[in-house]
């Protein structure tokens, strides 16, 4: 089950650019471990659910996966052999805007050695770089 | 409670617009050291620098205080607030507060579980909700951690705010039915279902502007 708004205020959007660090949703703030993005870029529907189900697959319920992105961006295309014009193309799939630092995957309930695993999985599945990371220490 | 680390510290260059440019400090930051602040208790705020090591060995120790050296003269500092790069990798910038020992203080402190739940044995799964608590205590008595014993928990047993065992002179800032910990049976996450996959493929609905909703009326 892909993920994707339930309500919008216009089903087709720009493309835009990724630019710039996130600055908010870039720390582990539910599990113990997380995955973060080391670059830019956009993750389909598709692929966060991809990631969910081999996190789900290792986890076996002897943890919880927390899924920290949301596809929000519709992304367009047009038919093969289609003339230029008449219109912006149809909806192809829903996206999620990452910037590098964005956690995408958090996991707790387990051990550090099966989280690195299982998130080492999981990031074989994104297409952007990503790194392991723990809880950021309160000081 | 954690010892107050004596931490050697310089302060930044006068000359340089007092070494608060950004320019100075990213020259600190390439020659392994931190910028910091001094604020508090009606007296000038002071811009100093410190080691990197010397933070690392503060988070290491989970230390809230410090005494600060800074030529000769020392001051007695809470850790106020900490910048992280957006990889969360380097510290960028700390801000230290003047404390005296019995002054009250907030400030966060981590929740450290001991033991293992005996629900796990049973098939459950020990879930943390809370991991740090914002707690009042004179700044001499920070504790460390919080220590919750979870050796007693069974299946749908949980460590609530008012269960905490705190010591002496310190309160927590938090509700007392604040769930902190606890076990839920495995696999109660429900797989989505043929109809929500159905549901799901459908287009999601669009907002349509009340101006045009309310021409329509007219």
């Amino acid at each position: 089950m892909a993920l994707m708004p339930k309500r919008v205020k216009f089903r087709k959007s720009q493309k835009g650019r990724v630019r710039g660090n996130a600055t908010r949703g870039n720390y582990v703030a539910f599990g113990e471990y997380g995955l973060q993005a080391l670059e830019p870029g956009r993750i389909s529907a598709q692929t966060i659910e991809a990631g969910r189900v081999v996190a789900s697959q290792m986890v076996k319920g002897g943890g919880k996966v927390y899924i920290r992105v949301f596809p929000q961006k519709s992304v367009t295309a047009i038919p093969a052999e289609t003339r230029m014009g008449k219109g912006k193309g149809e909806i192809e799939f829903w996206a999620a805007v990452v910037k590098p630092g964005t956690i995408l995957y958090e996991i707790s309930g387990l051990s550090e050695e099966v989280a690195r695993e299982t998130l080492a999985r999981v990031s074989h599945k994104m297409p952007i770089k990503c790194r392991f990371v723990g809880r950021r220490p309160t000081i | 409670m954690a010892e107050a680390l004596k931490i050697r510290v310089e302060p930044r260059d006068p000359a340089r617009n007092k070494g608060t440019g950004t320019r100075a400090v990213r020259r600190l930051r390439r020659q392994g050291r931190i910028p910091a602040v001094i604020y508090g208790h009606k007296q000038e705020v002071v811009p100093i620098t410190l080691s990197h090591d010397d933070v690392w060995q503060m988070i290491k120790a989970a230390s809230h205080l410090a005494e600060l050296d800074l030529g000769g003269k020392t001051e007695t500092v809470l850790i106020r607030d900490v910048q992280w790069d957006n990889l969360g990798k380097e510290i960028l910038h700390l801000d230290f507060a003047r404390v005296s020992a019995e002054e009250e203080i907030e400030t966060d402190v981590n929740i450290e579980l001991r033991g293992q739940a005996a629900g796990i044995a049973e098939g459950g799964i020990l879930e943390q909700l809370v991991h740090s608590l914002r707690i009042k205590c004179p700044a001499g008595a920070i504790p460390s951690s919080i220590k919750v014993d979870v050796g007693h928990l069974n299946v749908d047993d949980g460590v609530y705010v008012r269960d905490l065992s705190l010591p002496p002179g310190v309160t927590v800032d938090a509700e007392e039915d604040l769930l902190i910990v606890h076990v839920v049976v495995r696999g109660t996450t429900a797989e989505p279902t043929e109809a929500a996959a159905e549901e799901a493929v459908a287009q999601p609905e669009v907002i349509k502007p009340e101006r045009k909703e309310k021409e329509k009326a007219d």
